[in-house]
């Protein structure tokens, strides 16, 4: 299958005044056509800028892509590499909203205050079709009502402060769907949810991605996020995927200790059963991290290989994950 | 279960908080928000009550009103069995008020904005100490120390800002500034819905083992359904600033008896990727509490109401009534006629028979 998008070796880097962070460090992987890839990890492991570099939004001065592509194949089976355009190029332009839209965590902090929803779906749809501002404005009733906002020709002259949470997420959706666009990324767009509601958009994303045939990448810290939408998961730790495999793969037998980990915490049962079991200690700073592989320091089964990088181990159906306990190295 | 236990130690009756909503240049009255409406409820030594609900549902605001942090409206009452005496908390005078705040504490939800940055964390810890004039001098230091250690933090930390530490370890701070005075009685408002999840587990086991150790009573209020079936004895279902069901933990996940405990329980997401994927929807948002539906709150997004267009769920407001148990209580019109569907087995969620309704 042609991937969508091609992540390789990609390494975003903040140069601060404290040292370097390595915020993405290396990190591989490729979206298809039609698929949604769940990234799962805590804050901090760098979900969030691996989406940032895709759409060259990593902030200046101190941040930038060191090296490493990201590879982007358009509908006439051209391929960009996303890493070398300038962000502010028209090429980075037509693609960054029209092609890739994303989905921001806080849907009311995200959206203006001082325009209306409607406004923020026409601005868009101006910039990058032909549309006249009236199609535009008929255009953006359509895409309120296709993501279940009632009374659409009302809310369109509505600002983000008279929506509810979950009604701003519906219209920030819209904004990103209003330019069909091939690849949809989505950053934690429940976290702020109520858990009624984050079921609402989340089926919404999924029967979207469906129709349209999108790409959809959903970045989240909950595995039961994960367990709902996603086909392929890449789980991060550190600036680094420390495994990767089809959800079901991951979700049951979990390979790395880290997975592993995330998955024990999670607190399921009633009360006084079983004791939780977290991960000991702290994720460690990103300025300063382990040496080797960046789980060794909360790691159950640490071994003295761990202060190097472990390759990965494979199974099949491409499950994979990055530790030296397993000996099927590719 | 002793008799220790069984001891009663909140009684809450038809608690209500109506806040004025004010429109206008002349800040006019232009209606009453009302947050909680009328909740009641009891809390037994040495439980944890789990208050849950979508956002706006009041389940903070109860949790404030308990501590009188919010004054509630003038008929509410709250009874609190202290050691020997009875005190009405609605009603507490301010001495009364200052010897009930060393009984009930609160840890807050926002690791980052409920510590103060000027200050250092033993300072955070002993104010509470020094404002109730408990303990000064070496004797105070030991005991921030001995708090620190108690909450898993090293001792020398106590020389450190806020500013220094993790969310989890903020939240510890928290923890240990909230029992530094050994209250009975602490109200948990999202304490771990800020945390990552290998952290989130590390606080609610120190919570539990706390609970365990210095028999504390917890009202722990939070949206995540799964946090609050593991770390619940019983739990209230908030809906629209009233209870409309309580009950034991299993009762509620195993057998819930109102239309909403049952949506609830089935948009909660599990880590099963085969879990079934037929869910029942909860349509649209919570409705305004300014506005609040005639009859019962729930009707206009329940299920049931739509098939069957019960006339009573519009004109009269449903009580609680026991169903399965003495101790189960749900506020619905049609409750034993309804066949709902909870959480059968671990993360798992039954879907019953379709149209559901049992005649």
């Amino acid at each position: 299958m042609e991937h969508l998008l091609e992540i390789d070796q990609l390494k975003t880097y903040y140069f601060t005044d404290c040292g370097i962070v390595k915020a993405v460090d290396g990190v591989s992987f490729s979206v298809e056509k039609g698929q949604c890839l769940g990234i799962v990890g805590e804050s901090g492991c760098g979900k969030s800028q691996t989406a940032l570099s895709i759409m060259g939004l990593v902030s200046k001065p101190q941040g930038r892509i060191v090296s490493g592509k990201i590879l982007y194949r358009d509908k006439k089976g051209h391929i960009t590499d996303l890493a070398t355009l300038s962000p502010n190029g028209y090429e980075y332009r037509s693609i960054r909203g029209k092609e890739i839209a994303m989905i921001f965590q806080e849907p009311i902090s995200s959206l203006s205050p001082v325009y209306t929803i409607g406004d923020q779906i026409v601005e868009a749809l101006i910039e990058h079709t032909t549309l006249s501002k009236k199609e535009a404005t008929h255009r953006a009733v359509e895409l309120l009502k296709t993501v279940g906002i009632p009374a659409a020709e009302e809310r369109i002259h509505d600002y983000p402060h008279q929506l509810s949470g979950g009604m701003c997420q519906r219209a920030m959706i819209a904004m990103a769907l209003s330019c069909e666009p091939r690849l949809l990324i989505a950053d934690e767009p429940t976290t702020a949810l109520d858990v009624t509601i984050q079921l609402q958009i989340l089926r919404l994303l999924k029967e979207l991605q469906e129709r349209l045939s999108m790409g959809l990448m959903m970045i989240t810290h909950d595995l039961g996020v994960i367990a709902e939408i996603a086909d392929y998961v890449i789980v991060m730790y550190l600036g680094k995927v420390v495994e990767k495999g089809p959800v079901r793969k991951i979700l049951r037998e979990p390979k790395h200790p880290y997975t592993q980990g995330l998955l024990q915490s999670r607190p399921s049962g009633t009360a006084g059963k079983v004791r939780l079991n977290p991960i000991r200690g702290v994720v460690p700073s990103a300025i300063d991290p382990p040496a080797g592989c960046p789980f060794s320091t909360r790691c159950p089964k640490v071994l003295d290989k761990c202060s190097a990088f472990p390759p990965f181990a494979l199974w099949e159906e491409g499950h994979a994950a990055a530790c030296w306990l397993y000996e099927n190295f590719m | 279960m002793n008799d220790k236990e069984d001891q009663i130690l909140l009684e809450v009756e038809n608690l209500r908080k109506y806040f004025a909503v004010k429109h206008g240049v002349l800040r006019r009255k232009k209606g009453w928000l009302k947050a909680v409406d009328g909740v009641s409820f009891e809390l037994f030594r040495g439980e944890t009550l789990g208050l849950v609900g979508e956002s706006g549902c009041g389940k903070s605001t109860t949790g404030r009103i308990i501590l009188r942090l919010i004054k509630p409206e003038p008929n509410s009452q709250i009874f609190f069995h202290d050691n020997d005496k009875v005190i009405d908390i609605a009603k507490a005078t301010p001495q009364e008020l200052k010897y009930l705040r060393t009984r009930m504490q609160i840890i807050f939800q926002d690791p980052y904005s409920s510590l103060n940055p000027w200050m250092k964390i033993g300072e955070i810890i002993a104010e509470p100490l020094l404002i109730h004039k408990i303990m000064v001098g070496k004797e105070l230091t030991n005991k921030v120390h001995s708090l620190l250690e108690m909450v898993g933090l090293d001792a020398s930390y106590a020389m450190r800002y806020p500013h220094e530490f993790s969310g989890g370890q903020r939240q510890r701070i928290g923890i240990a500034r909230a029992l530094a005075l050994n209250p009975t009685l602490v109200v948990c408002d999202e304490p771990v819905s800020s945390l990552d999840v290998s952290v989130q587990a590390q606080v609610i086991n120190l919570l539990v083992d706390l609970q365990e150790r210095l028999h504390l009573s917890y009202i722990f209020i939070a949206h995540d359904l799964g946090v609050v079936r593991y770390i619940s004895r019983r739990v209230a279902v908030m809906y629209l600033g009233r209870i409309v069901e309580i009950g034991s933990t299993e009762e509620i996940f195993h057998n819930p008896a109102h239309p909403y405990t049952e949506a609830l329980l089935s948009s909660m997401l599990s880590t099963d990727p085969d879990s079934s994927k037929e869910r029942l929807q909860l349509e649209g948002d919570v409705p305004s509490p300014i506005n609040v539906p005639s009859g019962c709150p729930f009707h206009p997004r329940c299920r049931y109401y739509q098939q069957n267009k019960w006339p009573e769920c519009v004109s009269d407001i449903p009580t609680p009534t026991s169903i399965y148990s003495d101790t189960h209580k749900v506020s619905c019109h049609f409750a034993p006629n309804l066949n709902l569907c909870g959480v059968e087995t671990e993360g798992t969620v039954k879907i019953g028979v379709k149209n559901g309704f049992n005649t």
